[in-house]
């Protein structure tokens, strides 16, 4: 047997049934720059499924985009983001620095995030959660740019981590 | 530059196959009398009616609906019935009649709050309570339910072209919307104690029968909406006095449950091409703060549609224009509490108009006498001549461009689900993608005639990238049925959206496409059409052979990526030695040297052959780019065989482009290319996707212009839904990931800052 501790003492209820017209989809765009030696990522949510998802946490939070002058709180919602967003390159991890976020009238936003230097390496180890726990439906997907190669891979409920390596070293 | 020989032979592909390009035939249902070959309505064509008249009590005490309904089923098929199906959709949430709950996937990691812990406690009875079933008669009827779906037998067959009339009792605790969730239910107004209710799957309703499922019976677990057939309504909503009532159907007391006051608006409403007010805010906001003790009856009429749904509340500001539709007028009206303004009594009822009228020119004209947008936070939800939208700005008033694009796309896409399903009424419980898929798209047609550059969310080809490339294991072709759907928002919204914007304007052009859509449209307007009667009828209409595309899209979960993997250059070989041996020792004078070579013309001063006359022989003395009197004859032999013809083509110093096209991703699309000439000026060229019809894999094609190419793009107008851009270029160019362009116009302040800046500057 195992002991469960609660995190929040939440008065909304969560809900069961699926709204109508819901998105479900968060994608994550990473690229190798061996320039900087860093990783470069863009994570695009849908705002309201992010803003439903950090209520049912019990953040209260009002539109993402009146945050658009409030550092503190993009800080906030940022490490919420990197919660559900982790990066391995080989056996070092990626520690990622918040550039910035853009709330998009299509209803998307998208967080941007630069990783300190670190040394190429072809084995990655991803993981992308963001809302999946909270909507089962929940699809992210996550595609590794390095020079000309792009791979592709998906994160679902039951699916919360991805292996692949990458074909081409140094360009 | 290379050249190439004349004559050339030119060599057929070994290799064959045509699986992408073969018919859908084994895929489709077989024509039959009931729907044809051309996807039309067959000649036997039949459809069911359901005809109800229902008498409903909101109870705004106990947040409970009570209703008996008549229900006329007039059986228009061939087949004897020996029993009727109606579906009980509120049991979804009936605590002894719902699997909804028990075939939620759960692990015990999803439980990491009290409000998650409360959630697994967490019981309301929101199901349908059957009192009574009886007969025109008054006999009792045995009757079964299974789940969301209820058997009623029938004392003897209800034969072909006969009807049978019989009353149903029920009732059922309304749910609160904004705890557990719905399509329907109410908003409760803490600080004041008010209720807003958006009712609708509020009755036991006729299942469809037809000639594709029987009984279209399948059990509503959440996300299938609904299939419903046609009838007349005749329905009476007794509420609290002081509510203001909004229903499918035209009202048909007005002078009993509105004031003089309230008519008379109504009446300059009837014939303003702007919103007029029939309740204000004031008059709203008085309402609100005190309840009524007694009731008014609200009675309407609705014809020839497949439901029925209703607001109520004490709250409802409600305003109304005209909108004429091809000589008829439509009254578009909205219903908002305080909370939905600035935002609704700005935008709501004008989106209306606008929406109606844009729909009706690809679709059909609008049928129906009304159209109506309810505020409702948080949904969109649709039914005939009713919708319920979110959009709701924040308490001080203010809104953001988000938000009011939101809801701008809301009050659009809901009303737009008038056409498709309330009149092209597809079986949503089998296909959600035939209502969603093509609403999407002509509601980015209205939003792109609603503001120019609208940023609509779904429609764009280049949209839909994110969603269709890389891993497919857990993405399912567009043709799953509704409850089986991975990803329903990209499934059945997004990627047929984005088929037909694709269809429209790549594969068939607007002219062919909005004639066929529409043939569909009209030839399926309040019948029950099939993706197969879609599929033929856009083939049938246009003269475009698209099974490979159906095939493609909606069958399959393949990708576009198509890579411009290589160009070669050519010219003409004009024979001409004067010009061809220059050419040559150009060319040979420009050839990449060996380091040691270009090291030793410094180094050793002087070589042996240098130094001694005696050395050099012919070869050495002999230069291959002269030209000389066997060249002149060769050259004026063959001129004398070219005609007039041969000789301008050779001498009209064509440039030949071997261009390579490889199809990763799987999916066909047609080649869009732009060529980019020396001299700056550009061609756009249109290759249909029928080039891979023998290889799908590896296709090449020869170009020729009269100028040099500089370079050269694939899908430069991001209409093919291509995966990776990255690879499209020749020369190849690096597509800047989203943090490149980020990081090129990142600036800490905000729009409203540096217009400050500028205007201080226009000061100066």
């Amino acid at each position: 047997m195992k002991l469960i501790t609660l995190l929040s003492c939440l008065f909304l209820l969560a809900t069961y049934n699926l709204q109508a017209h819901e998105y479900h989809f968060a994608f994550a765009e990473a690229e190798y720059n061996w320039q900087t030696n860093t990783i470069q990522v863009t994570i695009s949510v849908s705002s309201h499924d992010f803003e439903h998802t950090l209520s049912e946490q019990g953040m209260t939070v009002n539109h993402l985009e009146s945050y658009s002058n409030d550092k503190m709180m993009q800080l906030s919602l940022s490490d919420e983001v990197l919660k559900h967003f982790k990066i391995d390159m080989g056996n070092d991890h990626c520690l990622f620095a918040f550039q910035g976020f853009e709330v998009l009238n299509t209803g998307m936003t998208n967080f941007y995030y630069e990783s300190q230097p670190i040394e190429f390496q072809a084995e990655i180890k991803a993981f992308f959660d963001i809302m999946i726990d909270h909507n089962h439906e929940q699809q992210n997907k996550l595609t590794f740019i390095n020079d000309k190669e792009k791979v592709t891979v998906a994160f679902l409920f039951n699916q919360k981590q991805q292996e692949f390596k990458l074909e081409t070293k140094k360009p | 530059m290379k050249y190439f020989i004349i004559p050339i032979l030119l060599l057929p592909f070994l290799s064959f196959s045509q699986s992408k390009f073969a018919q859908l035939g084994e895929q489709l249902p077989t024509p039959n009398e009931y729907r044809n070959a051309a996807g039309a309505p067959g000649h036997n064509y039949y459809q069911q009616k359901a005809d109800y008249k229902i008498d409903l009590r909101l109870d705004d005490d106990k947040q409970q609906i009570h209703g008996v309904e008549t229900i006329t089923y007039t059986n228009n098929s061939p087949d004897k019935l020996t029993y009727l199906w109606l579906q009980l959709d509120q049991n979804m949430r009936s605590l002894e009649n719902s699997d909804t709950r028990l075939i939620n996937v759960e692990k015990m990691e999803d439980f990491h709050s009290i409000g998650d812990v409360k959630r697994l406690f967490f019981d309301f009875d929101g199901g349908f309570k059957i009192e009574d079933i009886t007969s025109s008669s008054g006999q009792k009827m045995t009757y079964s339910i299974n789940n969301t779906m209820m058997r009623i037998e029938l004392e003897k067959p209800l034969a072909p072209n006969t009807s049978v009339s019989f009353k149903v009792k029920w009732w059922y605790n309304i749910n609160d919307r904004m705890k557990i969730g719905g399509r329907s239910g109410y908003e409760y107004f803490e600080q004041e104690g008010n209720y807003l209710y958006t009712i609708a799957q509020f009755f036991p309703r006729m299942c469809v029968y037809n000639d594709v499922e029987g009984w279209q019976n399948k059990q509503f677990l959440g996300a299938g909406e609904f299939a419903l057939p046609f009838g007349d309504y005749e329905v009476s909503i007794t509420v609290p006095a002081d509510h203001i009532v909004g229903a499918t159907g035209e009202l048909q007391n007005e002078s009993s449950v509105l004031s003089a006051e309230q008519r008379n608006r109504m009446k300059k409403a009837r014939t303003s091409d702007a919103p007029v007010l029939i309740v204000t805010q004031d008059e709203a906001e008085k309402a609100e703060k005190s309840k009524a003790s007694g009731t008014k009856t609200w009675k309407f009429k609705a014809t020839n549609v497949r439901d029925f749904a209703f607001a109520s509340s004490r709250k409802f500001i409600w305003d109304a224009q005209n909108q004429p539709v091809n000589g008829k007028n439509v009254l578009c009206m909205s219903y908002y509490p305080k909370e939905g303004n600035p935002l609704w009594e700005r935008y709501s009822t004008k989106l209306v108009a606008h929406t109606i009228k844009t729909y009706s020119k690809y679709t059909i004209d609008y049928p129906y006498p009304v159209a109506i947008s309810v505020h409702s936070k948080w949904i969109g939800m649709e039914y005939p001549m009713i919708c319920f939208n979110g959009g709701r700005p924040e308490p001080d008033g203010t809104y953001s461009e988000q938000e009011k694009y939101g809801m701008w796309g809301v009050i659009i896409h809901e009303v737009g689900h008038n056409f498709f399903p309330m009149i092209i009424n597809s079986d949503e419980r089998q296909w959600t993608w035939m209502d969603e898929g093509l609403n999407t798209f002509v509601q980015y047609l209205t939003e792109q005639e609603w503001e120019r550059g609208y940023p609509s969310r779904r429609g764009p080809a280049y949209l839909i990238a994110d969603y269709m490339r890389g891993d497919k294991s857990h993405i399912s072709p567009i043709m799953t049925n509704s409850e089986s759907i991975w990803q329903f928002g990209n499934n059945a919204y997004g990627k047929p959206a984005t088929a037909l914007n694709i269809l429209r304007e790549t594969i068939m052009g607007r002219e062919l496409f909005d004639y066929a859509f529409k043939t569909y449209c009209e030839r399926w307007a309040f019948k029950h059409p099939t993706p197969a009667d879609l599929f033929r009828t856009m083939e049938d209409a246009s003269a475009v052979d698209l099974d490979w595309f159906w095939r493609g899209w909606f069958y399959t979960t393949e990708h576009c990526d198509i890579s411009l993997e290589s160009v070669k250059h050519f010219q003409l070989n004009t024979g001409n030695p004067e010009k061809e041996k220059a050419n040559a020792r150009k060319a040979n004078d420009e050839r990449d040297q060996f380091i040691g070579d270009i090291r030793n013309k410094e180094s050793i001063k002087e070589t042996v052959n240098e130094r001694d006359a005696d050395i050099d022989d012919f070869y050495a003395k002999h230069d291959k780019f002269e030209v000389d009197a066997l060249d002149k004859k060769e050259y004026a032999d063959f001129q004398k065989k070219l005609s007039k013809e041969d000789q301008a083509l050779l001498d009209a110093n064509y440039h030949f482009y071997e261009v390579n096209f490889k199809n990763i991703g799987g999916l066909l699309m047609p080649l869009i290319i732009r060529v980019k000439f020396i001299d700056d000026s550009e061609e756009i060229i249109r290759i249909p996707a029928e080039i891979w019809r023998k290889d799908e894999v590896n296709v090449s094609k020869v170009f020729h212009f009269t100028k040099e190419v500089s370079s050269m793009r694939l899908d430069p107008y991001l209409e093919t839904a291509d995966t990776d851009l990255g690879n499209n270029s020749w020369p190849s160019v690096d597509v800047p990931t989203r943090f490149e362009l980020f990081k090129e116009q990142k600036t800490n302040e905000n729009p409203m800052q540096r217009q400050k800046r500028v205007e201080e500057l226009n000061k100066q």
